[in-house]
């Protein structure tokens, strides 16, 4: 370790005040966006199951297309 | 060729093929990044000069390079969009977008705060931080043309021209530090010459930058799977999924 202890790591020897900010603004992004999309996606597959469920109990209301398109 | 290429474009084959791939990218992206930041920041020697400030740099040059390789990817998903009309290459492109405004705006706040104790300033007006706050007004400008059209192609087309027109700023951000008279320091790594730091100290930020590059495949591949499910909600094989209960991560 490039520190004498741990209390001078937290302090980064003065410049924790620089080094934690910037640590924190770009690794949080990355995990926001994996936090992001990982709960994005179960939002969507659950919106595709209402949609067919939804249909089962109108048969005629939505058929399923090949391609899927809806707009 | 072009069975291949359309094989390539379908979104159901994209989808299938990535589900494997996807677990791979996330887990080897984290292990390498949380790696390089407890080695980057705990046991890399201090810099003689800038002390523990230095430290900065292994999250500010990773955002910095993947900041400019998402607008690379961008623009060549455009030009296969507006060539060829495949709709996967735009997915893409929207998918990556907000990534790459993040990484710049990440580059340029982590630059901010390692400018104030190294230049005495948080911000001049150089050549480099000029074109990379110009970069992330453009990310910003081709996320709200994308959703400012009434019809999603139309939309889709003007953000791909403007992604086009903008990755004329590409070469000008790297050569700024070259043409012009400027503040911040030249290229910290090159394919070409031996870095100019130890090894101690090039090795966590080399981790790093392949571990961003591999979050930034994560990120942009779980996000394109989302639009092709927003995009086709009633597609038969996307009902088959939901009911095999096979999507993967």
């Amino acid at each position: 370790m490039a520190f004498e202890s741990l209390a001078d790591f937290w302090a980064m020897n003065g410049y924790a005040v620089y080094v934690w900010p910037a640590f924190g603004v770009v690794l949080g992004s990355l995990v926001a966006f994996a936090l992001y999309s990982v709960l994005e996606q179960r939002r969507l597959l659950r919106h595709v199951a209402a949609l067919e469920r939804r249909e089962r109990q109108r048969p005629t209301a939505r058929p399923a297309t090949d391609d899927g398109e809806t707009t | 060729m072009w069975p291949i290429i359309h094989k390539l474009g379908s979104p159901k084959w994209f989808y299938t093929m990535s589900g494997r791939w996807l677990p791979f990218l996330w887990g080897s992206g984290t292990i390498l990044v949380v790696l390089g930041s407890l080695w980057g920041l705990a046991f890399a020697p201090p810099d003689y000069q800038q002390g523990d400030s230095f430290r900065i740099l292994y999250v500010h040059v990773p955002a910095a390079i993947l900041a400019q390789s998402c607008f690379a990817l961008m623009a060549m998903c455009s030009l296969i969009f507006l060539v060829w009309r495949i709709k996967l290459a735009d997915m893409v492109a929207g998918a990556a977008a907000p990534f790459g405004a993040a990484m710049t705006f990440g580059a340029l706040f982590s630059g901010a705060v390692w400018g104030v104790p190294t230049w005495g300033t948080w911000w001049v007006w150089d050549a480099r931080l000029t074109s990379m706050l110009l970069m992330l007004f453009l990310y910003l400008g081709i996320m709200a043309l994308r959703g400012a059209f009434a019809s999603r192609d139309g939309g889709a087309r003007a953000a791909a021209i403007l992604t086009l027109v903008g990755v004329i700023n590409l070469p000008i951000i790297k050569y700024s530090v070259v043409w012009w008279n400027t503040l911040h320091q030249g290229a910290t790594f090159s394919l070409t010459e031996k870095p100019a730091m130890p090894a101690s100290m090039w090795l966590p930020l080399l981790l790093m930058v392949i571990g961003f590059y591999l979050l930034f495949a994560a990120v942009t591949v779980a996000r394109t799977r989302n639009e092709i499910i927003r995009r086709q909600p009633t597609a038969r094989w996307v009902r088959a999924l939901v009911q095999g209960g096979r999507h993967g991560l």
